[in-house]
């Protein structure tokens, strides 16, 4: 099984971005990348290489999902996995994010301690598939 | 934890907080203005779009920095708002701002309750945080005095309002954040008409007070939503259980931990998602053989099996399961095709509590096990956790270390045990009484829960004595969370007839996988806890391996 190392996370808001970044590189230990926008995301994901893209799904202008499509259009990019977070989903909404292509649906709020172990956990059933 | 530690961690995580609070309250306000300089009526169109979207992440951002009533509030906020901009429907401008008004309160008021483990150091205020507000609808003057008084020793601050209408207009029917609303019964349709409560499950507890409980008055109350009846004169212990209960039940019932067992994969995975979208933690088993080691390992509130699976059959594993008389309690609910009744009920009465049809709707499997689970809970709470502090009963504690071990030895993890006792204590009981005494034991319980992280078991062991599990927690970390408990408690002033007096505490910590069993690495705490108290107490002593005998080197001959 690959190891998980690099996430890439894709969020416009800056405490946010900063919470994660404590929680996945801090906590977890994982080699993170925040972008800010879907855009962002698009231009340095050559070049970063991610494992995992975390992206969240209400952003200004590309949100997560078109950020996705956009993802998926790049031979170079589209086999990165993607979850995606968001506040608390319905069963019915989380399928149609998984019929998007995304492997998981993070929910917020993330406890800033557990996110970690979420997408450790997320990334070893992808990989066990 | 790879970089950094976890004190670390904790320091830019407060500092990411206050940024966050400041900017939220800085949003507030231009929001606010913005909607008041628009002299609207009524809430829709752009403003209402706008409004949404800021609500959504507000919500969604929120509960990450500890501000769990402000997320909710904001949650339900923008549902409202939602369904507006979608054209249902318009929200009335002062009911807006009077909701926003709420927000900018519990932001405030949430302020010091934290997800994240707070572990500063900050001695004097430490009862302050751990105190918590109780509303109070009482016409009766004395009877009002007396829970105040009563309830202030449990760590709740009551404020009085002679009736509904007086809660309502102070604003205080918004609040989220209260531990338990507190109403006289005379007011029981007026409590009602004023506030009404829309949901089965109130988030505010609600408990009434009544001078007859004829099953007539139980009745309404009980029909009113309350989640509790309390008759005067006030037994104001059984009083503060209930409060500190219904506080446990409202943040469990956020939960639930699933086990599903189904050999068929997609399905099983397909029931997982559900659930998890609910908020709920899952665990899919396909491969019968291991529901036994998993459900050792994950201690699901409830499991949801399959009754036909291959050669396996659902009935047979759950009378294997009951075999371990530690899950004899566990609800067990087949999820099956299985449509006749007969056969149902058959399969039920060999050692399950329920049976689901399949097709099931999502939204209804997610409402049934959220319903079990918290049932499930509600039973498991009483049954393990000590009446006086609400903290694991010893047989409890005790399993859980052997849990930790079992899974540290598993890991490679660290984690360490600490038992703690408190000082002097029988004299504080003759001095000053077992009421106050165990006012001494209920605030170190306190203090524990809300200094310790999540993840921490703790137990109450004896009279005075205590165990902590700090679990992923080498040595010296160790020594630094318990001395801050140590500090910290030795801050908090007690008093008894306007007398006061101070409480301290001794602790011995080892940690577990430089032993061969949990009893052994139990032992080793205990021994260096009474080292500490032979060392003057009031302080954390660490386990010291006893030197071995200095081996002779033998000399070659």
């Amino acid at each position: 099984m690959t190891e998980l190392k690099r996430i890439m996370y894709v969020e416009d808001e800056p405490d946010i971005r900063a919470v994660a970044e404590l929680a996945l590189s801090a906590v977890g230990g994982f080699e993170v990348q925040l972008c800010e926008s879907g855009e962002q995301a698009l231009d340095s994901a050559e070049a970063f290489q991610p494992d995992l893209i975390l992206l969240d799904v209400m952003m200004p202008r590309l949100d997560g999902p078109e950020t996705l499509q956009a993802l998926r259009q790049n031979p170079l990019l589209a086999g990165i996995p993607v979850a995606f977070m968001t506040a608390k989903v319905q069963p019915s909404e989380v399928e149609a994010y998984k019929a998007l292509g995304a492997i998981d649906v993070i929910a917020k709020p993330f406890d800033p301690m557990t996110l970690s172990d979420t997408v450790r956990a997320i990334w070893q059933r992808h990989r066990g598939e | 934890m790879a970089k950094g530690g976890y004190q670390d961690v904790v320091q830019k995580l407060e500092v990411l907080k206050s940024k966050f609070v400041t900017r939220v309250t800085l949003e507030l306000e231009q929001f606010t203005g913005q909607f008041r300089s628009s002299a609207e009526r009524t809430v829709r169109g752009e403003l209402a779009q706008e409004g949404y979207e800021w609500l959504h992440r507000l919500a969604g951002s929120a509960g990450t920095f500890g501000f769990q009533a402000l997320g909710r509030q904001a949650r339900e906020l923008e549902l409202k708002l939602k369904s507006v901009s979608e054209g249902g429907g318009a929200l009335p401008a002062d009911e807006f701002l009077r909701q926003l008004e709420g927000l900018k309160e519990l932001l405030s008021a949430d302020a010091g309750s934290s997800a994240i483990p707070v572990l500063d150091n900050q001695v004097a205020d430490a009862l302050e945080m751990t105190r918590q507000g109780v509303d109070l609808i009482e016409p009766d003057d004395s009877i009002a005095r007396e829970l105040v008084s009563g309830l202030s020793r449990y760590g709740y601050d009551v404020t009085i309002y002679p009736s509904p209408d007086a809660h309502q207009s102070a604003g205080a029917s918004n609040r989220l954040d209260t531990a338990a609303v507190i109403v006289n019964a005379c007011f029981l349709d007026r409590f009602a008409a004023v506030e009404p409560e829309d949901e089965p499950n109130p988030v505010r507890p609600l408990i009434y007070l009544s001078r007859k409980a004829s099953f007539e008055t139980r009745y309404r109350i009980a029909e009113a939503g309350a989640g509790g009846l309390c008759t005067v004169p006030v037994d104001v212990p059984a009083l503060a259980d209930r409060i500190e209960q219904l506080n446990q039940e409202r943040d469990d019932s956020a939960g639930g931990r699933v086990v599903i067992v189904d050999d068929d994969e997609q399905l099983a995975e397909h029931y997982r998602l559900v659930l998890s979208a609910a908020g709920m933690e899952v665990v899919v088993v396909t491969q019968p053989a291991e529901v036994v080691s998993q459900l050792a390992e994950f201690r699901p509130d409830l499991l949801l099996m399959d009754i036909h699976m291959g050669r396996y059959s659902g009935v047979s594993l759950a009378r294997l399961i009951r075999f371990q008389p530690e899950w004899l309690g566990l609800p067990i609910v087949y999820l099956s095709s299985e449509q006749d009744r007969d056969e149902q009920i058959a399969a039920l009465a060999q050692g399950a509590d329920d049976f689901i049809e399949k097709p099931i709707s999502d939204q209804r499997l997610a409402n049934v096990v959220r319903a079990r689970c918290n049932r499930a809970r509600q039973l498991a709470r009483l049954a393990t956790r000590d009446g006086l502090t609400g903290l694991l009963k010893h047989p409890t504690i005790k399993q859980e270390l052997q849990k930790e071990f079992a899974r540290c030895l598993r890991h490679g993890t660290d984690a360490s045990v600490a038992m703690l006792d408190l000082d002097h204590f029988k004299s504080v009981n003759d001095t000053f009484g077992h009421a106050t005494g165990d006012t001494v034991i209920r605030a170190l319980a306190n203090l524990l829960r809300h200094r310790l992280r999540k993840t921490d078991a703790i137990g109450r062991y004896g009279g005075e004595e205590f165990v902590v599990i700090l679990p992923d927690c080498p040595l010296n970390k160790a020594q630094t969370i318990m001395q801050d408990v140590c500090d910290q408690f030795a801050g908090l002033m007690f008093s008894h007839q306007a007398v006061d007096f101070r409480v301290t505490l001794s602790v011995g910590v080892s940690l577990l996988q430089d032993f061969n069993s949990a009893e052994a690495a139990l032992d080793a705490a205990d021994q260096a806890l009474y080292q500490r108290k032979a060392q003057g107490r009031n302080g954390v002593t660490l386990y010291q391996k006893p030197h071995p005998e200095p081996r002779r080197e033998t000399a070659p001959s």
